[in-house]
């Protein structure tokens, strides 16, 4: 029996503290108030359409099929002598790096002085479903540094890559290893990257090949379809879904939670279709065989060995990373043979660790400081 | 004594249901996890995925079919056309780099606004 209890049947004085009614007062007129503002926002909501994404100014300077290389205009009147070049995934689009002024990565670069390009994969064509991971790895990438070489005039240059982007980047670095050529690889960093496919949880186990035959689905769809994608993306969280909603209108109040939420869910449901040929390799090769942790990975017949990999190099993972689980990742570091190499855990999930409130204040600076020292 | 002890503020109702459904979802996300990695769901879902790709694909042949009766352009059309089309906007490219290597020609950008590339680490400034 507590001590107030007790003290309170014998009629005995007690020493407890009164409750603050004026706080309650304030939390029942706050959550009145934001009822109010919810209805009026909420007609905005329905009514206004989607934000404006990727918006920082930039130059197409090279384009090819469906690819676009796009260089950003600087923001001060110095930059770091090593550009930046921004590989992203095949299967999203860009703009997750490049939101809305205040939250774009690609913004807090240039303002911190880099010399931004990125790689825009484009959505893949029907004609598009033979592409193979040889086409973007010792074909596309290397032509789009030979650009940012040629327009810079800098000999090297640094290689950020986001999840299969990262992937990209990693085997495109492991495969020109020469730092002695025009284009060299200067830094490597990658987000979120994936490599030992046995840690890839709900994905490994829907793809099984004794269930998912995915000759069938390229044979049948070519491309494989951004639908498909985005289910099994949304359904590694199903409640997210419905938390999300309610959150959103929870937070209906509040303007800059919902633009950021809508910026976001945007981008989410904004996927793009998987080159056929590239799914398929991907699927048996990585997914199902897992050949490139078992050092047995060969692309365009040269075996890809990731201790290759001699130059400065980062793998920045997020510690609630439900889409590429650290356990997916997290060999990345070992199999890179780099001196200079570091893998860092931050907060957040899969998009929240490059875009957000939380990437302004954990990633980007962490970024920024490892870039600075080694661009110069 | 009593009176000096600071007002206990009220427990939040609205903080505790937030909490609520934030806990929900982690449960109910675990929960689900854990049906989906059975092999019964990966078996469903391959039927799933197999009758959903076999659907597209009758519909996309019925209406190949259609359209190539109707004296229609069908989709295989276009895609071959913007193939080739494709293949020209290459070739003008590579033509187009050919030549302005030939004249010495670097990648046009006004030289004026290239801000200098001399910028420094924080730690050395």
């Amino acid at each position: 029996m507590s001590t107030s209890a007790a003290g309170a049947r014998t009629g005995q004085s007690v020493n407890r503290p009164a409750l603050d009614m004026a706080g309650v007062e304030r939390s029942v007129r706050r959550e009145m108030e934001r009822a109010f503002r919810r209805s009026v926002k909420g007609l905005e909501y329905i009514r206004t359409g989607d934000p404006g994404v990727g918006l920082t100014p930039k130059d197409t300077v090279h384009s090819r099929g469906t690819l676009r290389l796009y260089h950003y205009r600087p923001r001060v009147d110095e930059v770091y002598r090593t550009p930046i070049l921004l590989v992203m995934s095949l299967i999203s689009k860009p703009y997750i790096l490049d939101l809305a002024p205040g939250q774009s990565l690609i913004e807090f670069l240039l303002d911190r002085g880099f010399d931004v390009y990125m790689i825009d994969w484009g959505t893949p064509r029907p004609e598009d479903k033979r592409l193979r991971l040889e086409d973007y790895v010792l074909d596309f990438i290397p032509e789009c540094v030979e650009v940012v070489h040629a327009r810079s005039g800098e000999p090297d240059v640094s290689i950020v890559g986001y999840c299969m982007g990262g992937l990209l980047a990693a085997l495109y670095a492991a495969l020109h290893p020469d730092v002695s050529s025009a284009g060299r690889l200067r830094n490597l960093a990658c987000f979120t990257t994936p490599v030992n496919y046995d840690g890839m949880g709900l994905f490994r186990t829907w793809t099984d090949p004794a269930h998912f035959d995915v000759d069938r689905i390229v044979d049948r769809l070519g491309n494989v379809p951004p639908q498909m994608l985005y289910a099994s993306f949304n359904a590694l969280r199903p409640a997210s879904q419905v938390a999300g909603r309610v959150r959103l209108w929870d937070n209906m109040w509040n303007d800059e939670f919902v633009t950021s939420y809508r910026r976001l869910q945007r981008w989410a449901a904004d996927q793009i279709p998987f080159p056929g040929e590239c799914f398929r390799q991907t699927t048996k090769e990585l997914q199902q065989q897992n050949l490139l942790m078992k050092g047995e990975f060969q692309l365009g017949g040269r075996l890809v060995d990731l201790s290759n990999i001699r130059v400065p190099f980062i793998h920045v993972v997020a510690e609630h990373d439900h889409i590429v689980p650290y356990e997916a990742a997290r060999d990345l570091i070992g199999m890179v043979g780099s001196e200079d190499k570091q893998e860092i855990m931050l907060k957040g999930g899969h998009v929240s660790l490059v875009a957000g409130r939380n990437a302004v204040r954990r990633l980007w600076p962490r970024l920024e400081e490892w870039l600075a020292e080694r661009s110069v | 004594m009593a009176d000096s002890k600071p007002p206990v503020p009220p427990p939040d109702p609205f903080a505790m249901w937030r909490e609520w459904v934030t806990k929900s979802e982690h449960q109910m996300n675990a929960m689900l996890n854990e049906m989906m990695g059975t092999e019964e769901f990966a078996r469903a879902s391959g039927n799933w995925v197999e009758a959903m790709t076999m659907f597209q694909q009758t519909m996309s042949e019925g209406a190949q079919r259609y359209f190539e009766m109707a004296g229609v352009p069908t989709r295989t059309d276009v895609a071959e056309l913007s193939e080739r089309l494709t293949a020209v906007e290459e070739r003008l490219q590579r033509i187009e780099a050919l030549l302005a290597a030939a004249v010495g020609r670097r990648e046009q950008q006004n030289e004026a606004v290239r801000p200098a590339r001399t910028r420094r680490p924080p730690s050395e400034r």
